[in-house]
């Protein structure tokens, strides 16, 4: 029988490459816990929610800051952030890992701030001399809950303005330069606009008006009818009056459910699926004569419609209402909580946010309104008619959708209204009855956690 | 020379063991670990970036009496009771069309398993361009055959059609289950057709007394896979209803994770999957049960 190859002292070949294998797979995950001594910039990850063209935009920004700040690297990355999709976000501060900084949609941020989810940077705000009466003031007060601020407003979005067709005006016989101005004109030009075909298919809308979804339109519209849905807390208290119910904002949900029976709340729905993305909006393509616009649409129409031949307005008003009138939406950034709030961090926050450079940078780059109000940006859209028209509304609107920190469910149970309102001919007021009472008790409990955390932080 | 001499499979324990330990490992930090904790979390208040609160069953409690939670039981409940018999049916009418010997038989056994391998997400975009009330494929079809534009079904648009909508869809992935019918059918011992032809059975009878009890075991697996499919169903409706028009596809697990996400409540959600979980063993069981009166299990 053949003697097995060994090494000296009788080891066998096998147990030898074994033994080495051991060693070198020891020493390669040492290796991966052993930390070089620290050289080039400071690394801060950043997490944000854009795709396609606007990623690419941001990038731009970013570009800009690390050019200024060459000690600093930003490492981008993409995570899903909205109103059902955080769950990444949300599990990485669960468990542990949350990134330096991240985007927060502007009107949860107090609603994560009192979850728990952010950090309180109220020390650098001050430090760095930031107040709020830098930036937009709905846009300032979604940031802050219960007198701390958790994060600082990126941009602000007007919402929103009132486009209209100028040709389909003609053809319809109206003066293509007066748009709506009270909800009886616009009323008057919806029926006037929108053409319905032969076995009631629709062929042409004067305008949806819950274009943007219930929950959005219904912000919209109840603050056009002069309604409001929250009065914030003053003094030290932490709950303010909730005020869904409020009789203009049923005036307003029943207004939209009345298009919604009129036209076939299914025709409507139907008509609509035939436009999927950007490029095939209905306002674009001539089947739709009044939109609600929102800013990003103006750069849009360009692109995709050069040659439309549109006006740009306030949305019209009720009786109650104020006009011009619209809401302010937004960005915002943060330090989620079980991140170190680093000056690097913050200083990337404060550059984004709160700097000439920064701001200038972001409305330039991505075609947005910062949320900073003395931002130079401003100066260099004085010219244009449509973006004046915008930064009147962001400058004259009181309103966010909502200063409740249980935004999130709150928009949950708009959407879920209207929807019954539509489809199923419920009671409006009934419906916001409800949501008024579950907002409520939903606004104590959360409200109540966050007063005993807060509590066992002193 | 030493004899080899086996030792006692008591006594080598260990080393079967430390093969497996990754595999064990793996199953119970990845599986065993968060089925234990999402026990835990349902009996607990858990608004996910606090601590977990115990608050012992009042979770389920409050389940019982949560209208939206029974409706999504009962959309569920529609959808997996229409659409796995129906989708059974089809699939095994394919896999006898496809289990004749004609011409071509490879290439439309492919066509028909096809859709099984595009991904979900881009067959849901497909699927929204079939159903378009105005342009879809479908009602420019019924239009074409005459039917007047005010019968024409709505899909996704409608509260009535909207789970139809669902349930032609999950159509599409019917091949799956024809592969394994036509596998089935093709283990079927020729001389058994032959015998029963012999005494006079027609196509029928062969189909009915010879190849269904045949493949019964294969028809058992499939309903109960697709059963379990289909009382989890979620990602169609998240990316083309979002649960509406009007509640009318919040389904089970769509209702469970807006639970999780939207509102923060990952104990209450916990107890949901729980319900699913039993309800999901309740319904094999019973199925389970019932197959001894028609799954002939032939070896």
């Amino acid at each position: 029988m053949p003697k097995s190859r060994t090494f000296p002292r009788g080891v066998p070949v096998g147990r030898w490459f074994l033994l080495l294998a051991t060693a070198g797979i020891t020493g390669m995950l040492g290796g991966c816990g052993h930390k070089p001594p620290r050289r080039g910039p400071t690394v801060i990850s950043f997490w944000e929610p854009y795709g396609g063209a606007s990623k690419a935009r941001l990038q731009k920004v970013i570009d800009e800051f690390e050019h200024l700040h060459p000690n600093i690297h930003i490492a981008v990355s993409y995570a899903a952030n909205n109103l059902t999709s955080s769950q990444k976000l949300f599990l990485a501060i669960a468990g542990g890992v949350p990134p330096d900084v991240t985007v927060v949609d502007g009107q949860q941020a107090s609603e994560w701030a009192a979850r728990g989810a952010l950090d309180n940077i109220t020390g650098p705000v001050r430090q760095a001399g930031i107040s709020g009466k830098d930036f937009w003031t709905p846009r300032w007060k979604e940031s802050v809950f219960a007198g701390r601020v958790y994060a600082l407003p990126w941009g602000a979005d007007p919402n929103f303005a009132l486009a209209w067709n100028k040709k389909l005006f003609r053809q319809a016989g109206l003066n293509p330069n007066d748009p709506p101005r009270t909800m009886a004109q616009l009323d008057r030009d919806i029926r006037r606009l929108t053409v319905i075909g032969p076995e009631g298919r629709i062929i042409r809308m004067g305008l949806i008006p819950w274009e943007y979804g219930s929950a959005n339109s219904l912000f919209t519209w109840a603050y056009a009818f002069g309604g409001n849905f929250y009065d914030p807390p003053r003094g030290n208290h932490l709950i303010g009056r909730v005020t869904i119910n409020n009789p203009r904002n049923i005036e307003a949900l029943r207004w939209m459910a009345h298009y919604a029976k009129r036209y076939g709340i299914s025709h409507v729905a139907a008509f609509q699926s035939n436009f999927i993305g950007v490029a095939a909006n209905p306002f674009y393509t001539g089947q739709v004569a009044m939109t609600l616009l929102y800013i990003e649409q103006d750069s849009l129409i360009r692109r995709y419609a050069p040659t439309l031949d549109y006006g740009v307005s306030f949305i019209p008003a009720g009786p109650h209402g104020h006009y011009p009138t619209g809401w302010l939406g937004g960005w915002s950034l943060a330090i989620p909580k079980g991140s170190k709030v680093t000056p690097a961090a913050f200083e990337f926050i404060r550059w984004m946010c709160a700097s000439p450079a920064g701001t200038l940078a972001y409305g330039k780059d991505m075609a947005m309104f910062p949320a900073y109000r003395k931002s130079p940006y401003y100066q260099t859209i004085r010219n244009n008619k449509h973006l004046m028209v915008f930064y009147r509304i962001v400058s004259q609107s009181t309103h966010a959708r909502s200063l409740m920190p249980v935004q999130g469910y709150l928009m949950e149970l708009l959407h879920r209204a209207g929807q019954q309102v539509f489809y199923n001919h419920r009671s409006a007021r009934r419906e916001l009855d409800k949501i008024n009472r579950l907002v409520k008790e939903r606004l104590a409990e959360v409200v109540r956690r966050a007063r005993n955390r807060l509590e066992r932080r002193r | 020379m030493k004899h080899f001499r086996p030792t006692s499979p008591f006594h080598r324990w260990p080393v079967g063991v430390a093969f497996c330990l990754p595999l064990i490992a793996g199953l119970a930090m990845f599986t065993a670990f968060p089925v234990g904790m999402s026990l835990y979390y349902s009996l607990c208040s858990y608004p996910i970036f606090s601590p977990p609160r115990l608050i012992g069953l009042r979770n389920y409690q409050e389940l019982a009496g949560d209208p939206r939670f029974w409706l999504s039981v009962w959309n569920t409940f529609y959808y997996a009771m229409v659409a796995v018999p129906l989708g059974m049916v089809v699939g095994l009418l394919l896999a006898l069309l496809l289990n004749l010997k004609i011409k071509g038989l490879a290439f439309y056994r492919t066509l028909f398993f096809l859709p099984t391998v595009v991904p979900l997400v881009a067959s849901c975009v497909l699927w929204n361009q079939i159903l378009n009330p105005q342009q879809g494929l479908i009602n420019e079809f019924l239009r074409f055959l005459g039917l007047p534009a005010a019968w024409l079904p709505g899909w996704l648009t409608s509260v009535t059609w909207s789970k139809p909508a669902l349930i032609l869809m999950s159509l599409w992935g019917c091949g799956g289950g024809m592969v394994l019918y036509l596998a089935a059918l093709q283990d079927v011992p020729q001389e058994l057709y032959e015998a029963a032809a012999l005494d006079g059975a027609r196509a029928w009878h062969r189909l009915r007394h010879v190849a269904l009890p045949m493949i019964s075991p294969v028809l058992l697996f499939t309903l109960i896979m697709g059963l379990i499919g289909a009382v989890q169903i979620f990602a169609q409706a998240f990316i083309m209803t979002n649960g509406g028009p009007a509640d009318s596809t919040l389904f089970y697990s769509l209702k469970l994770f807006n639970t999780a996400f939207t509102e923060y409540r990952l104990g209450y959600a916990s107890a949901m999957a729980w319900v699913m979980f039993v309800l999901i063993l309740l319904a094999t069981l019973g199925v389970m049960k019932l197959s001894n009166r028609f799954v002939y299990y032939h070896s």
